[in-house]
């Protein structure tokens, strides 16, 4: 009872907001009345309940695959590090490459709802892959150490040790994943499907059914905040142990330290493998599926459109033009993004009160597909830079907030206690202690945030502005100028990796200085 | 190893065939060139019909056809797949695995030009139902009055809309686009003076919810680019065997849409209950959609030489249109008019 009244009180406010709006705004039609609207879903209810059915299982089984796999190749990163450097940059390629680039192989390799299937599992693996990798790697470096005395093996650490360290972590990331495995279904129907929510929700909105578009994306955040919310309550019963343990370490101190020359030579190695590795994986691809070059590019065809055709150069142009608008859509979206879910994360994790009033609210906020609201994002904050932040800040609001208010949380109870039994508030506590505990936290937000924040801007700019990078991709695929999707589709790619690389460069010497208890490798 | 794997296939089918299943399936899908029609000696064929939209009523003649049994009279087992917003037909059709599919002229000489081997069989729409709507209380009625005006249109369109308004005698930067997607929200709520659409949607949708709108064909101002035309793989036509079974399908396909256009109703009620079932389709909404869609269909031309027919003076005018956005096509390499003829030999019904 005592978590359900705030959250009733957070949903409450929405639901006045909503009525206000709609009294407000009532000639322009964009906002229907919350009445209308629940008249329409009760008359719907048997429509919605079996594409819901279709949709939940297409989201599903990606989740499940999706996951497995992330954790599976997780585990496989931690206890053989080379393996990450060669595949994490491919792991975040499947993350953020344009899904206009990659829906015409899917639908033709994969039979079937496969295709749905895969776009909800691609949705969940490189969150949750994160997620696990950060918490198997957020173990105490003196509580390894100790096992590692006392004889243990490798394996031994992981289990003992890492894994119920990485618990949390990996929660954290499974309660992320489970409204995107919806959300990416539901994209999934977009590539065409003869039943589910997307399918429901194209038909309504391209009739103008807006109490029926308003009925089906409550349905989808319905069902996408109940997927949460029994994450939540999983995590809550096999993790009792987050944020309750006294598990301070000393510091890494020993780790080996190799020369910078050294490393730089590694880094060059790793990089020119993992190349390697994409290529030779492309075309076996490629070459497996026998798939037609008029819309499956070879690296080959990319490097030429890009550097070696008659007018390379001018897809330079074009392709520079676009990323550079892109660019700027995303660092201001992130900015934004991330500084509220910062603010909120630590307001949330201060005051018990508002986070059961404002999760659910942001859970809302972040199932409800943007497709639905981009006519009324548009309308409200014009098809300007201010439209496209709203779109990129609420793509990176989400995983930010969770993330953050986790790792705010897995400070030991008793440091925070020092504090406040001194006399400190509860903010001091968040100040003083468990920021430390949650930078690695807010770097690992980063880094599914930045690559989110670039594929929220390019779907702003299809949905709202029609400039950049998710413009000219979309008028590429419905143009069949497949040359210029896959050129830009591997720009996408390259600069997502290269944020990426650049957020691990950050992390390194800022962790050491500020949160020393983690060991790093 | 085996245990491993025989755990997988177990949860596998558990789930009905998640993804890895999935994998080694498209795997084999996609190694049988032409599995679509590889059972063919004997029986039936089983062959894949991809739409180009949601199964709502534009397709009432194919839904017709295949609730007749007009398909699996002519040898076919066809299943018919919808499309959506980001559809890829011509992926689909080039690589096999739909044996026909629909899509708009334009699309299809694009994708040749990238190398696709595909050509177009037969149009549906005789006359594209592109159309620019506008509100009631503020009509637009020709290109000209859209100087100075915001047109809504799907970023996809915006070359095609330069080149008709440049066709038109209209500076097409005297024109704002707006970006918008499916939905006419833009329009309603005063975003844009006019939407890029369809005649046959969202005028009739529009005012089943009360809004009025004015709106003029672009086929009407020199717009000469048929719409749901019939694509297949050069393959298909290559291959004695798939060729014949394409004449097939056409030939049902014509009959269907025959019964469609003679009696709308009937299309009508197969997409609302069955082939557009969990789309909530309104049936008189359909129905004046079916009917608006009927003249396009049909015309002067259709009824010489029978429906879904490629007269030469359409795709003269087809290929003249798409020279004006800059896609050059000939009508040798784009067309196949051979499968019609020999579908209706010499008659204009089936």
């Amino acid at each position: 009872m005592k978590r359900v009244v705030p959250a009733v009180v957070g949903l409450g406010l929405v639901v006045g907001v909503w009525f206000a709006l709609a009294a407000f705004l009532t000639d322009l039609r964009v906002i229907p009345s919350p009445v209308d609207v629940v008249g329409q879903l009760w008359d719907d209810r048997s429509a919605h309940l079996s594409n819901t059915a279709v949709t939940l299982r297409e989201a599903m089984v990606g989740y499940l695959w999706g996951n497995l796999a992330a954790i599976l190749l997780a585990v496989l990163f931690v206890r053989v590090p080379a393996v990450e450097r060669v595949l994490l940059r491919l792991a975040i390629a499947s993350y953020c490459v344009p899904l206009v680039a990659i829906a015409p192989i899917l639908v033709v390799v994969l039979p079937g709802d496969a295709p749905k299937e895969a776009l909800a599992a691609l949705s969940v693996f490189f969150t949750t892959l994160v997620a696990t990798v950060v918490g198997l790697r957020s173990s105490d470096a003196t509580a390894v150490n100790l096992v590692h005395a006392y004889g243990g093996s490798a394996w031994q650490t992981l289990w003992i040790v890492r894994i119920r360290a990485a618990l949390p972590s990996l929660f954290a990331g499974l309660r992320i994943a489970a409204p995107a495995a919806l959300l990416g279904a539901i994209i999934g129907e977009y590539l065409g499907a003869s039943r589910g929510l997307g399918v429901a929700l194209v038909q309504a909105q391209s009739s103008f059914e807006v109490d029926r578009t308003w009925g089906i994306a409550l349905v989808i955040s319905a069902v996408a905040s109940l997927l949460y919310a029994v994450t939540a309550l999983v995590a809550r019963l096999a993790t009792p142990w987050a944020g309750r343990l006294l598990d301070v370490g000393v510091g890494d101190g020993a780790a080996p330290r190799s020369s910078r020359l050294l490393r730089a030579l590694e880094t060059t190695g790793f990089l020119v493998l993992t190349v390697a590795v994409t290529i030779a994986g492309w075309y076996a691809l490629l070459r497996l599926f026998d798939l037609n070059g008029y819309f499956a590019k070879t690296p080959a065809d990319v490097w030429a459109y890009v550097f070696s055709d008659s007018e390379a150069a001018a897809h330079r142009d074009e392709l520079f033009a676009a990323l550079k608008v892109t660019m700027v859509d995303a660092a201001v979206g992130y900015l934004v993004g991330t500084v509220v879910a910062v603010l909120m994360a630590i307001v949330v994790v201060t005051v018990r009160a508002v986070e059961q009033t404002m999760m659910p609210v942001a859970i809302v906020l972040r199932s409800v597909p943007l497709v639905a609201m981009a006519p009324l994002i548009a309308l409200v904050f014009g098809r300007g830079l201010l439209g496209v932040t709203v779109i990129v800040a609420l793509v990176v609001f989400f995983p930010t907030l969770v993330n953050l208010s986790v790792g705010l949380r897995a400070a030991p109870a008793p440091a925070c206690e020092v504090v406040t039994s001194m006399g400190g508030s509860p903010f001091h506590a968040v100040t003083k202690v468990r920021i430390q505990y949650a930078l690695p936290a807010l770097f690992a937000s980063a880094r599914i945030a930045v690559p989110a924040a670039i594929g929220g801007a390019t779907l702003a700019e299809w949905l709202a502005t029609g400039k950049g990078l998710g413009s000219l991709l979309v008028v590429a695929y419905s143009g069949s100028r497949f040359g210029t999707l896959w050129a830009g589709a591997v720009l996408v790619v390259v600069v997502s990796v290269a944020l990426y690389a650049l957020i691990g460069a950050v992390e390194r010497p800022v962790l050491r200085r500020y949160s020393p208890q983690y060991s790093t490798r | 190893m085996t245990s491993r794997r025989d755990f997988l296939s177990v949860t596998a089918k558990l789930l009905g065939g998640g993804a890895l299943m999935a994998v080694s399936g498209g795997a084999l899908a996609a190694c049988g060139d032409d599995d679509d029609a590889k059972s063919a000696s004997g029986g039936v064929s089983p062959v894949t019909f991809q739409l180009g939209w949601l199964a709502n009523v534009e397709n009432m003649g194919i839904y017709v056809a295949d609730d007749g049994g007009y398909y699996t009279k002519e040898g076919l087992k066809t299943t018919v797949v919808p499309g959506g917003p980001s559809v890829s037909v011509g992926p689909l059709v080039a690589s096999g695995k739909a044996f026909v599919g629909l899509d708009s002229v334009d699309t299809i000489a694009r994708a040749r030009k990238e190398g696709a081997p595909l050509k177009i069989v037969g149009a549906t729409l005789q006359k594209n139902p592109s159309a620019v709507v506008s509100l009631a209380k503020s009509p637009i009625r020709t290109p000209q009055d859209l100087v100075g005006k915001r047109l809504g249109v799907q970023q996809s369109g915006t070359e095609i809309y330069n080149a008709f308004f440049k066709a038109n005698g209209v500076d097409p930067k005297s024109v704002t686009y707006v970006p918008v997607q499916f939905d006419p929200a833009p329009l309603v709520n005063g975003e844009v003076d006019a939407f890029a659409s369809f005649l046959t949607s969202q005028p009739i949708q529009l005012k089943r919810q009360g809004v009025d709108t004015e709106a003029f064909l672009l086929a009407d101002f020199g717009y000469g680019l048929w719409a749901d035309a019939f694509v297949v793989s050069e393959a298909t036509l290559a291959d004695k065997e798939q060729r014949a079974r394409l004449v097939n399908l056409m030939r049902a396909s014509v009959k269907g849409w025959q019964d469609a256009v003679a009696d709308p109703a009937k299309g009508v009620k197969l997409a609302v209950e069955k082939y557009g079932k969990s789309l909530q389709l309104n049936a008189d909404e359909q129905l004046l959609t079916a009917q608006s869609f009927v003249p396009l269909i049909q015309t002067p031309e259709t009824k010489t030489n029978g429906l879904l027919t490629m007269s030469k003076a359409g795709i003269d005018a087809n290929i003249a249109t798409m020279a004006a956005v800059g896609i050059t096509a000939t009508a040798d390499e784009l067309f196949d008019t051979t499968i019609l003829a020999d579908v209706f030999a010499g008659k204009p019904t089936v």
